[in-house]
């Protein structure tokens, strides 16, 4: 028989400084200064003007699927842009990795559907100004003549 | 060969969705892992290094109208002589958004099961090639996985004096879960009563999870109840178990000569055994989340509860019988992970397994008569990296330090000298190439 047992307690202390170690590192990380705005932005046939925060929240986390009148809500997102982590950890309070990782979840285990990803911010007004009950953001207020409805935030 | 066809069907899909209009969502996900442990075998020749080990699933979503979501997902696995790529549907149903509070599932319903036990055929989808197995146990993930049936879910806004109290959500899943022929917790049943099994059957189930994201940003916190009806007939093994049961009947009987006579006539081995009863699954537990650091702990305890009737033989008769079989396991773990950069992430965990929670020790109890006591526990500390490629792409390595041997009476058959033959001290290390679409 092994005996390893004198290894047990020590694979323990270095676990415990480990986790120890990254709750240090988790709880002194710096919070990114982010000044960059956030307009909330939606198809003109949406009846809500405005939101809060937390409606956000659980309008991209799919807990809310329908807008007030019963219009399906179709949810945008730019993965791999600035205004895309800045709405992720100021509205939904996850990371971007985080937040992909929740979209698979619901997608692979049949509660959801990815939302529709753009690469850049026209691409984005474009498809919402032409799908009934989209929602996206953007980093500006968009240009005069596309015809999207700004949502205001309250708390 | 079942690989290579799903292999070609995913990538048949892959074309198939990018001609398709945004109507219908097809996805999907292949996971390749390798296994090595320096003693014992986790699952079959793992002490040789095996790739019996994978996963893959195709997965289809649509939403029929505003309120209606379809989806269906065909997966199989590979995990020694669990699974062998037998394509099965992993689920396939119709979701209806009545309101953001009340929503209905009816079709074949992924488990719920704590934390990320709806992760668990994902590898992508989590931090670590092996989920915590105190609370995640392999031999129970058939039992876990889907369910016949209907769920209902929502979501609730709780306020108290006019203070928000987070968000409620709950599932309510009932109704029947298929158990196949030689499924881990029909091992684990017919190795407690140390039974050989012929046949076994579910009867319904149902599970209640509910999770509260309490008002503190990040934290959540967990409790569920599972319960499912299940049954079991085999023969009695010719084991020191019922050896040791018959010594146990005989020792209340005064009359020596009827003792005696007992003793020479009365046969409770290889004999038909029944099983009928429920087994139940208490989960409870609390993620945290704040930014890229995620710590978690939950606790299950499984219980099993069952009747048993034994048709003894005495001479030329038989004679039944009656008993109970009243277990209940505990299992409980702590984890911590990191995203240290985005194609970097660090998680550790600490699992610990008793599968009788009264016999920590395993020296007590009749169950590890016949085994080393070690397999009265199994304690668990993981260190694993994952390295994100891209969105598509991961690659995990993982190391185990473990002490005990509940796992391994778990998942691998082995036979009454085989216990003896197991070390209590054992490393598994784990690789996992992963891939999604």
């Amino acid at each position: 028989m092994n005996s390893h047992y004198p290894v047990q307690p020590k694979i323990r202390f270095i676990f415990l400084s480990a986790v120890v170690y990254i709750l240090l590192s988790g709880f002194s990380v710096q919070i990114k200064a982010d000044e960059n705005e956030v307009i909330i932005i939606g198809n003109p046939d949406i009846f809500e003007s405005t939101l809060t925060k937390k409606e956000i929240r659980d309008i991209f986390l799919e807990k809310k699927r329908k807008w007030t009148d019963g219009k399906e809500i179709v949810l945008t997102v730019m993965y791999h842009s600035t205004i895309h982590e800045t709405f992720m950890i100021r509205y939904i309070n996850k990371t971007p990795a985080q937040f992909l990782n929740f979209c698979k979840h619901l997608v692979f285990v049949g509660q959801g559907r990815f939302p529709k990803a753009f690469s850049s911010e026209e691409e984005m007004m474009d498809y919402i100004e032409k799908t009934s009950g989209a929602i996206g953001y953007l980093s500006q207020k968009p240009p005069e003549g596309k015809k999207l409805k700004i949502i205001t935030l309250t708390e | 060969m079942k690989k290579l066809v799903c292999i070609l069907i995913v990538l048949f899909s892959v074309n198939l969705s990018m001609a398709m209009d945004d109507e219908l969502d097809i996805h999907g996900f292949v996971a390749q892992g390798f296994l090595k442990t320096d003693h014992n075998n986790f699952i079959q020749n793992t002490e040789d290094g095996t790739f019996q080990f994978n996963e893959m699933g195709l997965n289809f979503n649509t939403q029929l109208s505003d309120s209606l979501l379809m989806s269906i997902q065909f997966f199989a696995s590979d995990f020694g002589d669990i699974g062998n790529d037998e394509i099965t549907i992993s689920h396939a149903n119709v979701d209806y958004y009545f309101r953001e509070w009340l929503c209905i599932k009816a079709g074949i319903n992924r488990g719920a099961f704590g934390f990320y036990g709806d992760t668990r055929d994902i590898d992508m989808l989590r931090t670590y090639v092996f989920l915590p197995t105190s609370v995640y146990p392999e031999a129970y993930r058939d039992c876990i996985n889907s369910a016949k049936g209907v769920e209902i879910h929502g979501n609730m806004y709780p306020s108290l004096l006019a203070l928000e109290m987070g968000d409620l959500s709950y599932r309510f899943q009932y109704g029947f879960i298929d158990i196949p022929k030689g499924s881990g917790i029909e091992r684990i049943l017919a190795k407690r009563g140390h039974t050989d099994t012929l046949s076994s059957s579910t009867d319904t189930s149902f599970n209640l999870l509910l999770t509260w994201d309490t008002p503190m940003p990040g934290l959540r916190i967990q409790g569920q109840y599972v319960q499912i009806g299940y049954q079991l007939n085999g023969t009695t093994k010719d084991d020191i178990f019922w050896k040791q049961t018959k010594e146990d009947m005989l020792l209340g009987i005064e009359d020596d000569a009827y003792r005696s006579f007992l003793e020479d006539s009365l046969v409770i081995t290889n004999v038909p055994i029944n099983f009928s009863g429920d087994i139940s699954m208490i989960v409870y537990g609390a993620e945290y989340t704040r930014k890229n650091l995620v710590i978690a702990f939950e606790e299950a305890i499984y219980g099993q509860a069952f009747d048993y009737t034994i048709d003894a033989r005495l001479s030329d008769s038989i004679l039944k019988k009656t008993d109970s079989l009243n277990n209940k396991g505990l299992g409980y773990y702590y984890a911590a992970s990191y995203q240290f950069y985005d194609w970097l992430k660090m998680g550790a965990y600490y699992a610990v397994t008793y599968p009788l929670k009264d016999d920590k020790k395993g020296k007590d109890n009749l169950v590890f008569i016949d085994r080393p006591s070690y397999f009265a526990w199994q304690k668990d500390s993981c260190l694993s990296l994952e390295f994100d490629f891209n969105r598509h792409s991961s690659l995990k390595l993982e190391a185990h330090y473990m002490d005990g041997g509940t796992q391994l009476d778990y998942i691998v058959n082995l036979d009454p000298e085989g216990y003896f033959d197991t070390q209590r001290y054992w490393y598994l290390f784990a690789a996992k190439l992963s891939f999604n679409f």
